[in-house]
């Protein structure tokens, strides 16, 4: 996401946040684990897409979703200093002949295909073991406040629903932020 | 001013304006048409333009206001301003507003051309053929999956590697795996050589295996881009547990490629289908967005190049108002080298003449003015009296010695008639009679003019100059008159002197041969005589001395009538003077005095022994005058004129008095109504008061006897008897 689309992202997000819908994801649980060198995600999301989404999809148009991480350090007199700040992306779309939801991940392995939205939903929501490359700057022992958002990327949606998508509370699929403190 | 002449010129502001525009549009339009890159920054052009829209929205409201506000404080200008406005948007709103309701039409029936009963029909009709020939396929692979889980039964473990082999003995892209219900894979055999860790299916299949159901589905190939490749699951009831068979078979290229292209296109159809309504939207705010973009920096450019073209008008208006309050040194900036500059400047020149005109007009009045001011004084320190009337005999200048002359408050009867002037001044009218009947002519003339004022009669000598204008027409008259009363006198006067000293030499001269050959007669033949001629002779000689002696004391009357004047001067009490004089006639002598002296009176420079004189004279003609037992009044007083301080004294008989006729004549030697006396005294009193610088005359409004005043002057005002004697 260019930083352009970026800011204009957030001017209408944070319009939008204004009627935060009730089918909005949820993120449960999330923590942030080192194993040797690296750190690795879990967390549980709970998807709800709102009936505009859903149908949406089920109409070809693909949807993409994307987990945001942060993590910051504590710093005394000054702003929380950002030292992680991580983006993944994944696509949903409906494979009309094979009748299957697939999940696509960015990183062009082959999408995974479900035979419910559901199914769907339910698996990408188990986020297990996802690396994050850029922890590697996390000094062990010391404590860090992280958070973890989900939302729904309206500027990947095709160009004629944009705006419909920003203006409209049906289409604000957007996790609150979900914070937690952690020592690494 | 250096932000003055860093401020880009108006039509550059709006040339980059309208490119800005443009080309916002052209790449809000280019994005809204296609999803390449431009698609990408779609939503920031349409945040650019929307509040390029507001700002433009808002300088154009802000105009609006200006332009209101200026209507009601009805500022010069403002009308203009706003009927080319409210013509230039109406202009420019209605072909606009034409074009956008029929391109919006165009739009609708476009986008909705392209959905068709038929196409989604045949769409659907190709997904489902598609599907079909899929399923077939997928059939095919279940049924042989299932065919081989049969085998497969009861074949030992170590021996399921095998059996597999020989099952798939043919070479193909399809791969085999037999795997525990806990995932474990216990065989593998497969041509795709890629794949090094078998794909197991997922936990919804694994949970629908697990109820002893087979599970076949069509899925996208591992590898992005492979096409498609069915998954076909059937249980393998072993002899120690059971396992489970999968086949991952890979649909045939060109039926793959077929399908996915049947699949791309339903998809692409079905999402154009479900985005229609979104697709007019997004067109509509676009086309929206130009027009209102278009509409709103065409009418804020047309805002700003009409105040610029009504700039000097505003400024054109003001000037003129400013002249006509004015304000001449008003100038314009000529700004433009169009008909408008031409008229800002042809405007300067016209204040500027204007201003030119004024200023002379200025200096013309001031000259005037200072004209005006030159002849008043100068006619009011002009001892002569100047009047001047208009064509109707209105009297429109009247200086300070006319007032005097003629004893009448002139200078404060301006543009009074001539007529109104006789009534007011009886004593005038019959000079002003004269004046009128002369002042009429066209030609200058000059008279002699006598009148009996309430001073006596007076001399005048007039001239009079009429006034013409341009066309030699009779505008009114100027009469210049100067008192010669007083110059006849001293002419009679001088006259007088010059006969007395010649009376007196030529007749002095034999007067003593007379009386001596009269004695010697007397004395030679006194004796030789009888006594009736010696009495005669006695008599005669007697007599004719007598009357010699009477003509020496008239000729020395003369002489000293007519001697050169020697006073000495000294500082004189009047009123102290007087008393001492009267002091000298007791009540026997037959006079009466009754004195009003003013005590405190300051002293006059003056010859005391002259002056005695006089008042010997004045009580010796009022006693001579008198019948019967005399009365003199004496007064005394000071009285202040315009220039001087004089010391007054008055002296009245009760006698006759002096006759009208004789009044001006009186202080001439041998004008006389009495009997008795030179007929010298008079004319000797009033040589010896001018001698001193002062004057007499007599007392014509007093009634009950004669009577003269006397005015003497204070010595720091006047200058001294030689000056005015010989001066």
């Amino acid at each position: 996401m260019s930083p352009s689309r970026a800011g204009v992202g957030a001017v209408l997000l944070a319009a939008g946040a204004a009627f935060a819908a009730t089918d909005s994801p949820r993120i449960v649980r999330a923590e942030l684990v080192r194993e040797g060198e690296r750190h690795l995600l879990n967390a549980d999301v709970e998807y709800r897409f709102s009936d505009a989404a859903t149908e949406a999809l089920q109409n070809g148009v693909p949807l993409t979703l994307q987990l945001n991480l942060q993590v910051s350090r504590e710093r005394r007199y000054r702003w929380d200093e950002t030292v992680v700040d991580e983006h993944w992306s994944f696509r949903l779309r409906y494979h009309s002949l094979a009748k299957l939801y697939q999940w696509v991940e960015e990183d062009g392995r082959a999408p995974r295909g479900f035979a419910s939205l559901a199914a769907l939903l339910e698996e990408m929501g188990a986020v297990r073991r996802l690396e994050v490359p850029g922890a590697g700057v996390l000094v062990p022992g010391q404590s860090y406040q992280a958070r973890l958002a989900v939302s729904l990327d309206i500027e990947s949606l095709p160009l004629p629903l944009r705006p419909v998508a920003y203006l409209s509370p049906a289409w604000y699929l957007a996790s609150p932020w979900f914070p937690w403190s952690f020592v690494d | 001013m250096v932000l003055r002449r860093l401020k880009p010129p108006v039509s550059l502001t709006i040339a980059v304006l309208f490119a800005a525009i443009v080309a916002s549009l052209h790449l809000m339009s280019s994005a809204t048409q296609d999803s390449s890159r431009l698609g990408q920054l779609y939503s920031s052009l349409l945040l650019i333009n929307s509040l390029g829209s507001m700002l433009l929205l808002g300088l154009v409201g802000a105009n609006v206001y200006w332009m209101l506000k200026q209507l009601k404080r009805k500022v010069a200008g403002s009308r203009f301003t706003a009927r080319m406005v409210f013509l230039f948007i109406l202009l420019s709103l209605a072909p606009a507003s034409i074009v956008f309701y029929y391109s919006m039409q165009f739009l609708q029936q476009s986008i909705d051309s392209w959905f068709d009963v038929r196409i989604d029909r045949a769409m659907e009709d190709a997904l489902q053929l598609g599907q079909a020939a899929m399923d077939e396929q997928m059939r095919t692979v279940l049924r042989q999956t299932e065919q081989a889980a049969e085998r497969l039964e009861n074949v030992p473990d170590s021996m399921l590697g095998i059996t597999l082999s020989e099952l798939y003995d043919t070479p193909q892209d399809a791969d085999f795996t037999v795997f525990s219900k806990q995932g474990r894979i216990v065989a593998a055999s497969g041509g795709s050589a890629e794949s090094i860790v078998p794909d197991l299916p997922n936990e919804g299949v694994l949970l629908q295996l697990r109820r002893g159901r087979s599970h076949v589905s069509l899925e996208p190939a591992a590898e992005a881009g492979e096409g498609l490749r069915i998954r076909a699951v059937a249980v393998v009831n072993a002899r120690d547990e059971s396992y489970f068979l999968q086949t991952l078979y890979p649909v045939p290229r060109r039926l793959a490629e077929l399908a996915d292209t049947v699949e791309s296109a339903f998809v692409h159809y079905k999402e154009l289908n479900y985005l229609r309504s979104s697709l007019k939207a997004s067109f509509s705010l676009t086309l929206s967005l130009v027009l209102l973009l278009s509409l709103l920096a065409a009418i804020w450019s047309a805002f700003a190049s009409i105040r610029r073209i009504v700039a000097p008008v505003r400024r054109l208006v003001q000037g003129t108002r400013a002249v006509a309050e004015g304000d001449y040194e008003k100038r314009l900036p000529v700004k433009s080298k169009d008909e408008l500059g031409f008229l800002v400047e042809s405007f300067n020149v016209m204040t500027a003449k204007l201003a030119r005109a004024r200023d002379e007009a200025h200096n013309s009045r001031q000259e005037v003015e200072r004209q005006r001011a030159y002849l008043e004084t100068l006619l009011g320190n002009l001892s002569s009296g100047v009047l001047s009337f208009d064509s109707r005999l209105k009297l429109q200048t009247a200086n300070h010695a006319s007032g005097v002359i003629l004893n009448a408050d002139l200078p404060a009867r301006i543009n009074t008639p001539l007529a109104k002037l006789a009534e007011l001044y009886p004593h005038l009218a019959d000079a002003l009679a004269l004046v009128g009947e002369r002042g009429m002519r066209d030609k200058p003339w000059q008279e002699e003019i006598t009148l009996v004022g309430p001073e006596g009669r007076q001399h005048l000598l007039c001239h009079g100059t009429p006034l013409l204008n341009g066309d030699r027409q009779w505008q009114g008259a100027v009469v210049v008159f100067d008192d010669v009363t007083e110059l006849i006198r001293a002419q009679r006067s001088a006259a007088w002197g010059e006969v007395a000293q010649r009376l007196a030499h030529e007749i002095k001269n034999p007067l003593t041969p007379i009386q001596l050959s009269a004695e010697r007669l007397r004395h030679k033949l006194g004796g030789a005589l009888g006594e009736a001629e010696a009495e005669v002779l006695d008599k005669s000689t007697r007599t004719i001395v007598q009357q010699v002696e009477a003509m020496k004391t008239m000729v020395n009357a003369f002489a000293e009538y007519a001697k050169p004047a020697r006073i000495q001067l000294q500082p004189v009490q009047l009123s102290q003077l007087v008393e001492e004089v009267v002091a000298l006639y007791p009540p026997k002598s037959g006079v009466r005095f009754e004195l009003q002296l003013s005590e405190g009176l300051p002293a006059i420079s003056a010859d005391p022994v002259k002056l005695r004189q006089v008042l010997h004279n004045l009580i010796k003609n009022a006693q001579e005058a008198a019948e019967g037992e005399g009365l003199i009044q004496l007064l005394t007083r000071m009285v202040p004129d315009r220039y001087h301080c004089w010391i007054e004294l008055l002296v009245r008989d009760n006698g006759p008095g002096v006759a009208p006729e004789q009044a001006d004549r009186v202080f001439e030697p041998y004008v006389t109504t009495k009997t008795k006396g030179t007929g010298l005294g008079l004319a000797i009193v009033k040589k010896i008061i001018e001698e001193h610088g002062g004057t007499i005359r007599h007392d014509a409004g007093y009634r009950g006897g004669a009577g003269f005043i006397i005015r003497l002057p204070l010595p720091d005002t006047v200058a001294t008897s030689e000056n005015v004697i010989h001066g």
